[in-house]
């Protein structure tokens, strides 16, 4: 055998984990190779002087910072624990969506323009809703004096005048009566007390949608 | 407490991988902190002192990686290793305190999973399993890595020797 493959044997061999044959082999070769030999010699030594390093003792210092781990980590993971509960997630998403926007906004090249798009759009949005309002309060005033009479065709139509055209069944469900044939003011025809015709022009101007 | 049982074998561990003392300090707080946000990852099947020892393993080799201890030079061996009592005892000869300063400052030349066998093998004194079983490793592939690393001590020591002779 030569030395390179010898060499791998000598650990094994000082701890004596060869089988008789190999022993035999490594103890010749020591016999007539000084190198193995010197080798070995310094694998022992290398052995013992690891061996007989010594093991340190842990200075107060280091104890007492090592017993206050506990405390410290308690204490930084309560914090931490409260912002990592499942339900705050959702909160934590939008908070995270919001500052990015905010940060666009305020640190992005385009803030000028931003403010410009904003303002104009809450402009076409408070005129909208002024359109409406003028929209609403004309509509009021037109049908202002066919209030009664709309009230009472909605009466007829929806059944608010149950007690007159129909009556309760035993179950609580309501059954309808045929209509009075007797011309009554106040049960006439829809098309006879309310109908588009009878609207002013004023409230008809209004309601025309612009293309 | 962890901290009784388990506080010597780890800063012993840091010291003799990392041959810093200040370091080894601060190895250890940090695999102590690391193993109390662990804990719960702990399988109780299994053997608790090899768990956290594979985990102090995992920390200094990574740390290693991270900051590359080579470069930085080991503690002289007067500092702290001589103030260990059986150093103070009058039968220690001077050669054996030279081998000893040689081995201690060439665990520098290892590379660290190397490095970290030998501690664990020869100077914490586990056996070939407890090895194996920290360094997450087949027993052959533990006992081929010691065989590399005391054979590179070797000899490193014996051109020490030789180099002593030749003076």
């Amino acid at each position: 055998m030569r030395c390179e493959q010898i060499e791998e044997f000598l650990s094994p061999y000082l701890e004596d984990e060869l089988n008789p044959e190999e022993k035999r082999t490594i103890e010749e070769h020591l016999k007539t190779c000084p190198n193995c030999s010197l080798l070995l010699s310094s694998l022992k030594e290398t052995r013992e002087s690891l061996v007989d390093l010594p093991q340190l003792e842990v200075s107060q210092t280091l104890l007492t910072r090592l017993y206050s781990i506990p405390q410290k980590k308690k204490r930084y993971s309560l914090g931490l624990d409260f912002f990592l509960r499942p339900a705050l997630q959702p909160v934590l998403a939008a908070a995270t969506i919001v500052l990015t926007l905010f940060s666009f906004y305020f640190f992005g090249p385009n803030k000028r323009s931003i403010d410009r798009t904003i303002n104009r759009q809450l402009h076409l949005g408070y005129g909208a809703v002024e359109k409406l309002y003028a929209k609403a309060d004309s509509f009021v005033a037109a049908l202002g004096e066919y209030k009664d009479s709309i009230l009472v065709s909605l009466k007829n139509i929806t059944g608010h005048g149950e007690t007159e055209n129909s009556t309760s069944d035993k179950n609580g469900g309501i059954k309808w009566k045929k209509k009075s044939s007797s011309p009554d003011k106040q049960n006439l025809p829809l098309s006879q007390e309310f109908s588009p015709s009878s609207f002013p022009s004023e409230w008809a101007r209004s309601t025309t949608v612009n293309p | 407490m962890l901290v009784d049982t388990y506080s010597r074998k780890v800063f012993n561990m840091s010291y003799q991988f990392s041959g810093s003392y200040e370091e080894a300090e601060d190895m250890t707080q940090d695999i102590f902190f690391k193993l109390y946000s662990s804990l719960n990852k702990y399988d109780f099947s299994k053997n608790f002192t090899a768990w956290f020892l594979t985990l102090a393993k995992n920390h200094l080799i990574d740390q290693y990686r991270r900051t590359k201890w080579q470069k930085k030079t080991r503690d002289d061996f007067n500092e702290h290793l001589l103030t260990s009592e059986d150093l103070d005892s009058p039968e220690e000869d001077v050669l054996k305190e030279e081998n000893k300063r040689t081995v201690w400052q060439a665990l520098n030349d290892l590379p660290s999973e190397t490095r970290m066998t030998v501690i664990l093998r020869d100077i914490q004194g586990k056996s070939y399993e407890e090895v194996a079983e920290i360094m997450s490793l087949p027993v052959g592939t533990v006992k081929s890595r010691l065989n590399r690393g005391r054979l590179q001590l070797a000899k490193i020591l014996n051109e020490k020797k030789e180099k002593r002779n030749e003076m």
